[in-house]
């Protein structure tokens, strides 16, 4: 069966790609395509410009490319066609193909499914596709590539062939335990489980910084009321995007704005100043102002300088004090205080420096332990779990059946993230996720 | 002798003599036909049953109404329990047998069972018209019809001994081979293959001299076997052990080119892990010397078996390579080591139930199915017999799963994995075998000798009563209290730290270090009287490993739900989306039963079953 879908961004744009995927999807393409060189057959990988006619109606003038089998990005035979970029050629494009009878629109994630089922990528590699897609920031980008071009799954197969080989130690004197043989003492295999548990471990701690190269820094404005919150996500985001007044309380929403600062994304939330209020919408603002603080990688919390005695702590995580109206008085700074003026603009450039320094370390270069997927991050917890067992079974002195059946079942659940153990589960999980043409 | 049977079982040993047996016992009319009667159940390489991972499958044999427990037990004349200090998943028993006892006790046993025929004939061929398998063509006593037959010939097909460069034709020393039947097989679209097996020399015991050699005795307490036995039956001997030296490898690396596996002279492979001794030269250069233990083959033959000095070398460069060990300076070469190469029949052919894919109530047990060893061979002649009955009553047949007994592994690994030498068991294949042990068979598998009738009554009964005992203790155990002197005296005794308060028989048996052995010695539990050795043994490991088996349960669960996603044996793998052509080729070739099973065939990847999920998913079959 052959699958076609738009595989570009839906909507108007200057050109929109309709990709297929399945033998026989180029002899398809080419019968609706009228241009004399077309009428000689065709070569693969070459571009061909022609106009694209349905039933004697020319469609569009369109560009296409034919990949042959073992070549494309599927791993079946393809096709793209380059459209002009209007959401109606793109619908009468698929309405010509889907009239054929060997073809039919493409489910969500069906063409990366299929690259999966060619044997072209792992089940990892699969999962950054759909993060690739998604990227949004260069560092995004960054990760989500490093992950599809296996750097995750190379750092994590050595894992798992490093637990094999203990596995394998261990079994071998199982099969032997009748022979004069000579066997690794336990203090080495336990130093063994516990290197294993080390690059597990930097995994672990990588997935907040991994998350954040994916999902950008979380940054909170908070503050009391009126100290200017709103003026400071207009000024970082250079509009007037949250409506400002001189009347306490006016921000009684959060507010989700990003920008890009040194390729990273920043996403700024506008909180309602936190007060004592009777206002139902207002408090109920306030309620998800706290939970925003408490996610937050790092909070602004803004003080209006002139006023800067008796400020109510914060608790969060990392704070940069704010000191806002620095125009009317400037304050000393500190490593996690700035002044800033929302009126003038003034030290705002070096506000969006400072977050991102204090959020990223200096080294700002992606790692490939920087996992950013909830699903990897569990998946190692309970591996270093199943570790950690191991090494209380082998300081317990238990003997191989029992330490192997700890280190199985670790291999079993790091199985999960290579691809090594597979379940209908773990499958629909990933695939599920995608939109139609990826 | 009658002119159609239920079953005809071809061979007479250690397959053979089980299928016969099991499928008599479950009321059938059994045909067992031998070339030669004086053979019966022979043990053509080591006297000796069980050892690693194989004492499971004697156990099981055992539980499941086989004979070979009870044979062992009956002419064991030294029985060693092996890795007692060690975990309990190698502890094993091995039961060095009188070969000639072992022979002629189950000769009795058979000869005496009713619905049960000997003969002593050769099988040329058998009756198969439209897949369908009806009896054997026989020299002498023509076509005799059978509902199911059952192809136990060992290494008899189109066997080779090679001694040296001389090559005699011949299923073992002094045996005529079975000249037709795997062609007569192959003409029925059946593939054959070569393997190799080896034995050492036998030697005579009046030349050699025992001083000064390690001298291996039976256990001072004897546990056979069998359930049904409680002591051995004959008088005990030892064994005895020495080393190769240097010497004896200077003498074997010399000759290499002179045995027939180094020399290209046999086609088959031979088994990695009970190697002849030029390939331990070979493989192990570095290690100055290997063990040699000198088994007696009986009570009454001066034949001794020098295990570890597996051979095809000539006789000359043997005797000269062996007399170069200690105690062994004098040897006289009774029989000498030799290579044997044979036809078997790579077992994706079979399914699990042993019953052959090509041709209805046809199935193959034992070395024909590519294993080594008495126990591997026993283990599937039971399970071909039991399944062949099942057959001709129409019902569904009896399979079981790596998560219930090695037998289960054995199988299963015979048809998915891809054997290139003799396979035989071990304690790696099983990965459940904290669950499978070698003393808890009838907790495993009772309900299934009580399914199928396998035992009698009285057993059943006995069985049962011992497990509900078991089961019961662990329960007891917690309001066995013990105060805190008394406590501390026994933790000094043995060793251990001392403690601030008293404790109960239950937290005490959790400890590692503390084992009911150390328990009972110290009268700890003064009930102890009214159980058996063996129930508290069982009860200990039930406390003991309670968070272990609970995990291992935990993974069973998960190991279960891809193996109930059954795949159907019309399954048309080349139509499935996205899947490679080898892929589909080999699971076209094996069928196997389900999703599990399929991600266990040899060059099928995880990748390719989430393929083969993914294509269900989308045929809306699961």
């Amino acid at each position: 069966m052959i699958i076609a879908a738009l595989a570009s961004a839906p909507g108007k744009a200057g050109i929109s790609v309709i990709r297929l995927s399945g033998t026989g999807s180029a002899e398809l393409v080419r019968k609706f395509l009228t241009s004399k060189k077309m009428g000689k057959g065709f070569e693969y990988n070459r571009l061909y410009f022609s106009p694209f006619v349905n039933e004697g109606e020319f469609i569009d003038e369109v560009t296409v490319v034919f990949f042959e089998e073992g070549r494309s990005y599927t791993g079946e035979e393809s096709a793209e066609i380059f459209c002009h970029g209007s959401p109606i050629v793109v619908k009468r494009i698929l309405e010509a193909l889907y009239e054929v009878k060997e073809v039919r629109e493409a489910e969500p994630g069906e063409f990366t499914q299929r690259r999966f089922m060619n044997g072209k990528i792992d089940l990892v590699q699969a999962e950054a596709v759909i993060d690739l897609i998604n990227a949004e920031s260069d560092a995004s980008y960054t990760a989500s590539k490093e992950q599809l071009e296996g750097g995750l799954s190379d750092e994590l197969r050595k894992i798992n062939d490093k637990l094999i080989e203990l596995i394998s130690i261990l079994e071998l004197e199982l099969d032997f335990a009748d022979e004069d043989l000579e066997f690794t003492p336990k203090n080495e295999i336990a130093g063994k489980v516990e290197n294993a548990l080390e690059v597990i471990g930097k995994f672990i701690q990588g997935y907040k910084t991994g998350r954040i190269f994916r999902d950008g820094i979380r940054v909170a404005i908070a503050g009391e009321v009126n100290v200017g919150k709103s003026s400071l996500m207009n000024r970082l985001l250079k509009s007037d995007r949250v409506i400002v007044t001189d009347v306490a309380g006016t921000t009684r929403d959060t507010i989700e704005e990003k920008i890009e600062v040194h390729g990273y994304l920043l996403r700024l939330f506008d909180t309602a100043g936190i007060r004592e209020t009777s206002d139902i919408i207002e408090s109920e603002g306030i309620m998800r102002s706290k939970k925003i603080l408490e996610e937050a990688d790092i909070v602004l919390q803004v003080i209006d300088s002139t006023k800067a005695e008796n400020i109510q702590e914060i608790k969060a995580g990392k704070i940069i004090k704010v000191y806002n109206k620095c125009d009317l008085k400037e304050l000393p700074e500190e490593t996690s205080s700035i002044n800033v003026s929302c009126k003038t603009g003034q030290g705002i450039d070096e506000l969006k420096d400072l977050i991102v320094k204090s959020v990223i370390n200096a080294d700002l270069t992606y790692k490939p332990y920087y996992i950013s997927n909830l699903r990897h991050l569990n998946i190692l917890k309970e591996t270093a779990t199943q570790l950690e067992q191991a090494k209380v079974s082998i300081s317990e002195s238990q003997t191989n059946e029992v330490v192997i059946l700890d280190l199985r079942q670790a291999l079993d659940t790091l199985g999960e993230l290579t691809g090594e153990t597979t379940s209908l589960d773990i499958i629909n999980n990933i695939f599920g996720n995608f939109c139609i043409g990826k | 002798m009658h002119k159609k049977y239920d079953i005809a079982v071809i061979g007479g040993g250690h397959a053979g003599v089980e299928a016969a047996l099991i499928g008599a016992k479950m009321g059938k009319k059994v045909l067992l036909i031998t070339q030669n009667i004086d053979q019966t159940a022979q043990m053509s390489c080591n006297p000796a049953i069980g050892g690693l991972a194989k004492s499971h499958l004697v156990k099981e044999i055992d539980i499941l109404g086989g004979l070979m427990g009870v044979a062992a037990d009956r002419s064991g004349i030294q029985f060693k329990t092996l890795n007692r200090s060690k975990g309990p998943a190698v502890w094993a028993l091995r039961v060095q047998s009188d070969k000639k006892e072992y022979s002629s006790f189950v000769r009795t046993v058979l000869e005496s069972h009713t619905n049960l025929d000997i003969i002593q004939d050769e099988v040329s061929g058998l009756v198969i018209k439209n897949g369908v398998c009806s009896g054997v063509r026989t020299d002498i006593n023509g076509i005799i019809h059978s509902r199911a037959v059952i192809i136990c010939s060992g290494t008899f097909l189109k066997a080779v001994i090679h001694i040296g460069k001389k090559q005699i034709p011949s299923g073992r020393l002094g045996e005529k081979s079975a000249e037709r039947l795997s062609k007569h097989l192959r003409d029925n679209g059946f593939e054959t293959q070569r393997l190799k097996t080896g034995t050492p020399p036998r030697i005579a015991g009046g030349s050699m001299d025992f001083s000064g050699m390690e001298i291996h005795g039976s256990d001072d307490i004897i546990i056979p076997f069998s359930f049904r036995n409680k002591k051995s039956f004959l008088r005990q001997v030892p064994c005895f052990m020495t080393y190769t030296n240097e010497k004896t490898h200077s003498i074997i690396a010399k000759n290499l080119d002179k045995t027939a596996l180094f020399s290209g002279r046999i086609k088959g492979t031979g088994p990695r892990y009970c190697p002849s001794v030029e390939d331990k030269v070979f493989r192990f250069s570095d290690k100055p010397s290997h063990r040699l233990f000198l088994e007696p083959e009986g009570l009454y033959t001066n034949e001794y078996y020098i295990n570890g000095f597996s051979s095809s070398l000539p006789v000359d460069i043997q005797k000269k390579a062996l007399r170069t060990v200690k105690g062994l300076e004098r040897a006289h070469f009774v029989r000498p080591a030799y290579a044997i190469e044979y036809d078997y029949f790579p077992a994706y052919q079979i399914k699990l139930s042993l019953e052959t894919r090509n041709v209805e109530n046809l199935y193959m047990a034992g070395q024909v199915n590519g294993t080594s060893g008495y126990e591997e061979a026993a283990a599937q002649g039971l399970m071909a017999g039991i399944n062949a009955v099942l057959k001709i009553d129409g019902k569904d047949p009896f399979i079981l799963g790596r998560d219930e007994a090695y037998t289960g592994v054995l199988i299963d690994d015979l048809i998915t994995k891809d054997i290139r030498e003799p396979y035989r068991m071990f304690t790696s294949l099983a990965e459940y075998r904290l669950e499978l042990r070698h003393d808890n068979a009838d907790s495993r598998l009772l309900k299934y000798s009580k399914k199928y009738g396998l035992l009698k009554i009285r057993e059943l009964n006995f069985l049962k009563k011992r497990l509900d005992k078991i089961k019961n203790l662990p329960e007891i155990f917690p309001s066995v209290k013990i105060k805190k002197d008394r406590l501390n005296a026994f933790l000094e005794n043995n060793g251990l730290e001392r403690t601030e308060e008293g404790s109960d028989l239950f937290r005490l048996l959790k400890r590692p270090q503390i084992s009911i052995e150390t328990v009972l010695k110290d009268g700890l539990f003064e009930e102890s009287g009214n159980y058996s050795y063996y129930e508290l043994k069982q009860a200990e490991m039930a406390v003991k490993y309670e968070g272990y088996v609970k995990r291992q349960n935990d993974m069973i669960k998960k190991f279960r739900k891809n193996e109930s996603i059954k795949l159907p044996p019309d399954t048309d793998y080349s139509k499935f989306k996205g899947l490679k052509k080898e892929a589909a080729e080999k699971l076209d070739r094996v069928k196997p039963v389900s999703v599990g099973q399929a991600g266990r065939i040899a060059g099928i990847s995880p990748a390719d079953v989430s393929v083969i999920l993914i294509n269900l998913k989308a045929a809306g079959k699961i």
